[in-house]
């Protein structure tokens, strides 16, 4: 197997997201994420991105303040998995525009749907560039859709209630109770122009 | 409704709100509060009705989950959000169920009928999440169950559902093994898809599959050459060059074949991952042998190029693919020795360690000063806070080491030097684990190797000896530095002063293997002092002697009592004849009248020490010594009774333990005719068979029994077999050639007692082997390097001694390596299930066995039809020669057909006639096993 699993791990330590092509325990897991950590956070700038952990080989690289760290068979090919890494990022960029951890962090379940359709039983399933993220939007697309249909028949009787209002504008109104789910499901969506600015982002998250 | 809707927030926090209050946790106690709060609302909200809460509520825990705490009680909602009709909560459901899931969660049993839906959807969107979520949480009833849905997405309209669906199939194969059979074939179609990424990735999963088990894919292999070939896409490319070097060592003809596109990709990719893939597969795909210096100069030259760029990654596996070329084509890599020299002093320590570990290969005697001077100026810390972590110092002085003995000190030039660098590195290693054991035990190699240098190893050894700080920080070197201290006494300046030394050490600070070579050397020292002719025994000496023979009965007394039986053993052996000296002395006249010494101290006691040198014994000598004819080591001399329930039984074994004891007798008839037979475990062996009846030989039943004793034999894993033919290889336990030596003294004389010399192999004139060489008796094999002779192990046998060589070195590295790995692998793939999975087993073959009896029954018709054109022939001549030529051509086709299943299975006996020999197909097999074990041997001895 190419890749064993994907760890982001912040600057500081912190799990960003995990993603395990193997079968572990939930203990094996913290064992291989904190010996991970350890070695991965005590390299300097310097020194390559390769390193060996048990006997499987341990490729990283960090952007930013993140460390993207692959675990791979140690027959595999340290090169292509940075490659690899790397085309994971690219993909990020493009669909949160401009990634940054805060993206990551608050948007966890978008960076494991771009990886599931980047890699798949540890192999790259695809190498189109273009197509990881056609199929990503394909994805949202019907879940908006989905989300317009619920939001809509939630609506409908308030819709009755209001007079004159002769053409509905989801956006425009306030949502109680549910409608909150729906925010925080769809929060990544909508933004992917890129038209936002990087650092207005810690006062969009909170 | 609108009650519904009214209601206060249905669930406590979104996973935005989660999220930020985890951040605003000032430390982690308050943040695991947080969380575990968290958690107990989760439980409540995914027992809810509303299905947006329950999903929410597993997307909060699985952001939980990855931050390491448990999910697992909620895997049952898990799965009722996953079978949500809604995309969006699907898609959640999904993803915790990916996260979180085990192959032992048990909710799997009741995920397969939601797979199967999800799998048949109409929405090919559902379809790939069921297929990604599957690739994560397959099981083995699950893979069963779905394996075969899945190989009808094979051929999905979609290619994304089809590259997904071939792509998870490598998991099912790990759970199920038995899919491979039935989904090989469109597999196979899969390789000419039209889409890109469904052959790149039905190249994935075959690639992986390969390396468990190359021969099933071999027939691919056309195939997969036309996209090498062909192909542009790197990813591809790498996957399908990687496949390639598993496939290459099993065909021997692939190699011709493979060069000339991976010699044409190396020469014009751009792409160094692809590049360095390509190397790597010339290299571990067995295609780069001795002569082939082209080829070999082409991949050192192109590797060369990683190290002019600054990348560090380039040049990290630069030296990996190097480490793997220098075995074979060590001249060739010297050649950019500049270069990995250079890597030696990287920042990175793990491009030093690479690049030490190659440098073994390319010093010489020109070279080694300064590499080794480089590398100890590395382990002096520079400053307090800038010591180098202790693996890396391990390795260094293993490596330095290692160069140094390499192909017994072919480098070295000056051993004074070399005594010297051993010093220092005992010197700055001080607090570094079980390193000082090697470099003592290479000190005693030296010293025991190299005679010329033994006086000066004798003085640094006295100096460690008594350096109270080895002792305390690098005790490790201090077992062999005593030993050459007692062994090489005669050389010693003074040796009253270290016998001094070592009865003051105090009784905690050494460890009791260390204590128990110092009582072994204290008596050798002390022979040596006190049995010297030259110093006369005047009254004022005997006096003096009796007090230092006097400290030493109380040294000794002391550890007498000694825990360790090796510490207490030899203490107590060495007391008595102590007090006996200590008894001579003092009854010796108090004037000047007899200045000779004391028998015991000038005759006796060195002759304990004295009488042979010892002489480096290679670890395999006691190995190459052949067994004397007729000595049968596998068999039991002490059969124990076996207690049966029936009485059958009981007497079927008690026949059999006769016909054992008469085949017994009949071989030590044999052995009667031979010269005295005086080894201890014979002559045991022996009258414990004296004891059974003799009978006359039946000597057909005796090879019956043999015969059956082999093919029991041959079951056993413990049993190395061994045929008529190799007779005199040995399985005797092979000893460490260092422990005898360090053992001391003792040795020749428990030797004497068991009178070597008449151990039959003396007088047994094997012509293969040359003259037998005792161990004490030296016939010394000698190297003329400089002017320093080296003293070579002493062998059996074969001269052809693989202590320097570069393989066993590797070998004797990577064991090391395996060891410091030796910590339980958690990054297990089980994929054991496919290493013996033989696709051309059982379904192939009966395929082929039925194509074959067509072909038969096809030629028997035409050879009827033959013999009735015969009787036409006067007839019709023409037709006859018509069905004769296709006779001929159906035979072939028999013949061919015959070919390729016996190719697919070489085991298997022949397909026509398999009923008649059974039996044969069973020796067959012995065959094998037997040549497997031969083989085996032969490893070994290399």
């Amino acid at each position: 197997m190419a890749v064993q699993y994907i760890i982001l791990l912040s600057r500081q330590g912190k799990v960003r997201l995990a993603k395990w092509f193997l079968t572990l325990s939930l203990k094996e897991k913290s064992k291989i994420v904190k010996d991970v950590s350890t070695l991965v956070l005590g390299r300097r700038t310097k020194m390559c991105n390769f390193l060996e952990y048990k006997e499987s080989k341990v490729v990283y690289r960090r952007y930013a303040s993140l460390f993207f760290i692959a675990g791979i068979d140690s027959s595999d090919n340290e090169l292509i998995t940075l490659e690899t890494i790397h085309r994971y990022v690219e993909q990020m960029d493009r669909y949160y525009g401009n990634v940054c951890e805060l993206d990551i962090i608050f948007n966890f379940q978008k960076a494991y749907y771009i990886l599931d359709e980047l890699l798949l039983a540890g192999e790259l399933q695809e190498s189109s560039k273009r197509d990881v993220l056609r199929r990503i939007s394909q994805q949202d697309a019907l879940e908006e859709a989905e989300g317009d249909e619920e939001k809509f028949s939630r609506l409908m009787p308030y819709i009755s209630q209001l007079p004159g209002l002769t053409s509905y504008d989801g956006s425009g109104l306030p949502v109680p109770g549910s409608g909150s789910s729906s925010t925080s499901f769809s929060s990544g969506r909508g933004r992917s122009a890129g038209s936002r600015v990087a650092t207005s982002r810690e006062e969009y998250y909170g | 409704m609108s009650t519904r809707v009214k209601k206060t927030p249905l669930f406590k926090k979104s996973l935005h709100d989660l999220i930020r209050g985890i951040r605003g946790c000032k430390d982690p106690a308050a943040t695991d509060k947080y969380i575990r709060d968290a958690i107990s609302e989760c439980r409540q909200e995914v027992l809810s009705q509303d299905m947006d809460v329950k999903t929410m509520a597993v997307l909060k825990l699985a952001y939980l989950q990855m931050l390491g705490y448990d999910m697992s009680w909620a895997s049952f909602n898990v799965l009722e959000v996953m079978s949500s009709p809604k995309f969006a909560q699907k898609r959640v459901g999904y993803l915790a169920a990916m996260q979180s899931f085990g192959v032992d969660t048990d909710v799997l049993m009741l995920a397969t009928n939601m797979l199967k839906k999800d799998l048949a959807s109409s929405n090919h969107l559902d379809v790939a999440m069921a297929i990604s979520g599957l690739s994560n949480i397959v099981s083995p009833s699950l893979a069963r169950d779905l394996a075969e849905d899945l190989i009808k997405m094979m051929n999905h309209s979609k290619p994304y559902v089809r590259k997904k669906a071939v792509m998870v199939m490598y998991k099912i194969f790990l759970q199920f093994p038995e899919a491979l059979r039935t989904s090989f074939p469109r597999l196979r179609d899969k390789l000419e898809d039209p889409e890109i990424s469904v052959v790149s990735a039905t190249v994935n999963v075959i690639c992986e599959l390969a390396k468990k088990h190359p021969k099933n894919y071999l027939p691919l292999a056309p195939q997969l050459f036309n996209i090498l070939t062909t192909s542009s896409n790197n990813w591809m490319l790498i996957k399908i060059i990687k496949l390639f070097a598993s496939l290459a060592p099993i065909e021997p003809r692939l190699k011709a074949k493979l060069i000339p596109p991976i010699t044409n990709i190396i020469q014009t990719t751009t792409a160094m991952s692809l590049l360095y893939e390509c190397i790597n597969c010339i290299v571990s795909g067995g295609m780069l042998s001795k002569d082939d210096e082209q080829l070999a100069t082409m991949c050192v030259g192109k590797l060369r190029i990683f190290f002019e760029e600054t990348d560090q990654n380039l040049k990290f596996v630069g030296l990996l693919a190097y480490n793997k070329i220098v075995l074979t084509h060590p001249l060739l890599v010297a050649q950019n020795a500049d270069v990995i020299m250079d890597c030696m002093d990287d920042p990175d320590l793990s491009i030093r360690e690479r690049a030490v570990e190659l440098v073994v290969y390319l010093v010489n005697t020109d070279t080694l000063f300064e590499v080794v001077k480089r590398l100890m100026l590395q382990l002096i810390p520079q400053s307090r806070d800038q010591v180098l972590p202790e693996h890396y110092r391990t390795e260094v002085v293993r490596r330095i080491l290692d160069m140094c003995s390499n192909n017994t000190y072919a480098n070295v030039t000056n051993f004074e030097w070399y005594v010297a660098v051993l010093v220092d590195l005992v010197k700055i290693t001080e607090g570094v684990k079980d390193i000082g054991a090697e470099i003592g035990m290479e000190l005693q190699n030296v010293a025991v190797r190299v005679r010329s240098v033994r006086d000066y190893a004798v003085g640094a050894s006295v100096r460690m000896v008594t350096d109270k700080d080895i002792m305390i920080k690098n005790p490790g070197v201090l077992k062999y530095a005593g030993w050459i201290v007692g062994e090489y006494a005669i050389y010693l300046d003074n040796p009253e002063f270290i016998l001094d030394a070592i009865v003051n050490i105090d009784r905690q600070t050494l460890s009791d293997d260390i204590k128990a070579v110092y009582i072994q050397a204290i008596p050798k020292i002390y022979c040596q002092y006190a049995g010297s002719d030259r110093i006369p025994w005047t009254h004022s000496r005997t006096q003096e002697m009796f007090q230092l023979t006097e400290n030493i009965v109380s040294y000794l007394e002391k550890y007498s009592t000694s825990m360790d039986i090796e510490v207490q053993e030899r203490s107590v052996e060495f007391l008595e004849m102590f007090r006996l000296i200590a008894l001579a002395i003092n009854e010796r006249p108090t004037d000047d009248s007899d200045l000779t010494s004391p028998a015991l101290v000038s005759q006796a006691m060195p002759s304990m020490f004295n009488f042979w040198e010892l002489n480096p014994v290679s670890a395999k000598a006691q190995k190459r010594i052949p067994i004397p004819e007729g000595l049968d080591l596998d068999e039991e001399f002490n059969v124990p009774v076996v207690y049966s329930e029936s009485e059958d039984e009981e007497e079927a074994l008690l026949r059999e333990q006769i016909m054992k004891q008469q085949e017994l007798n009949s071989s030590k008839n044999i052995n009667a005719a031979s010269p005295s037979v005086t080894v201890k475990t014979k002559s045991k062996s022996k009258s414990s068979r004296e004891a059974a009846p003799s009978e006359s030989e039946d000597e057909e039943e005796m090879e019956r029994r043999r015969h059956e004793r082999r093919r029991r034999q041959a079951e056993d894993p413990y049993y190395i077999l061994e045929s008529d033919k190799v007779a005199s290889k040995s399985r005797k336990p092979r000893r460490d050639s260092e422990s005898s030596e360090s053992s001391g003294p003792e040795d020749p004389m428990k030797n004497e007692k068991l009178d070597i010399d008449s151990i039959p192999i003396m007088k047994l004139e094997i012509a293969s082997i040359a003259a037998p060489v005792t161990k004490k008796k030296s016939k010394r094999h000698r190297t003329q390097l400089a002017h320093v002779e080296i003293a070579k192990e002493e062998t059996f046998g074969d001269e052809h001694d693989a202590s320097g060589d570069p393989e066993e070195i590797a070998q004797r590295r990577s064991s090391a390596r395996a060891a410091s790995h030796r910590a339980k692998n958690i990054l297990r793939v089980d994929a054991r299930g496919l290493e013996n999975y033989d696709l051309d087993s059982a379904d192939e073959d009966e395929a082929d066995r039925q194509e074959v009896e067509k072909f038969k029954a096809e030629i028997l018709e035409a050879r009827k039809n033959a013999a009735k054109a015969a009787e036409e022939e006067v007839k019709a001549t023409h037709i006859v020669v018509k069905k004769k030529k296709r006779k001929a051509k159906l035979v072939k086709k028999v013949k061919k057909g015959k070919e390729k299943s016996d190719d697919k299975a070489s085991q298997k006996p022949a397909e026509e006639d398999n009923e008649k020999n059974d039996d044969k197909s069973q020796e067959k097999v012995e065959e094998k096993v037997e040549e497997n074990a031969e083989e085996m041997i032969d490893g070994k001895e290399e």
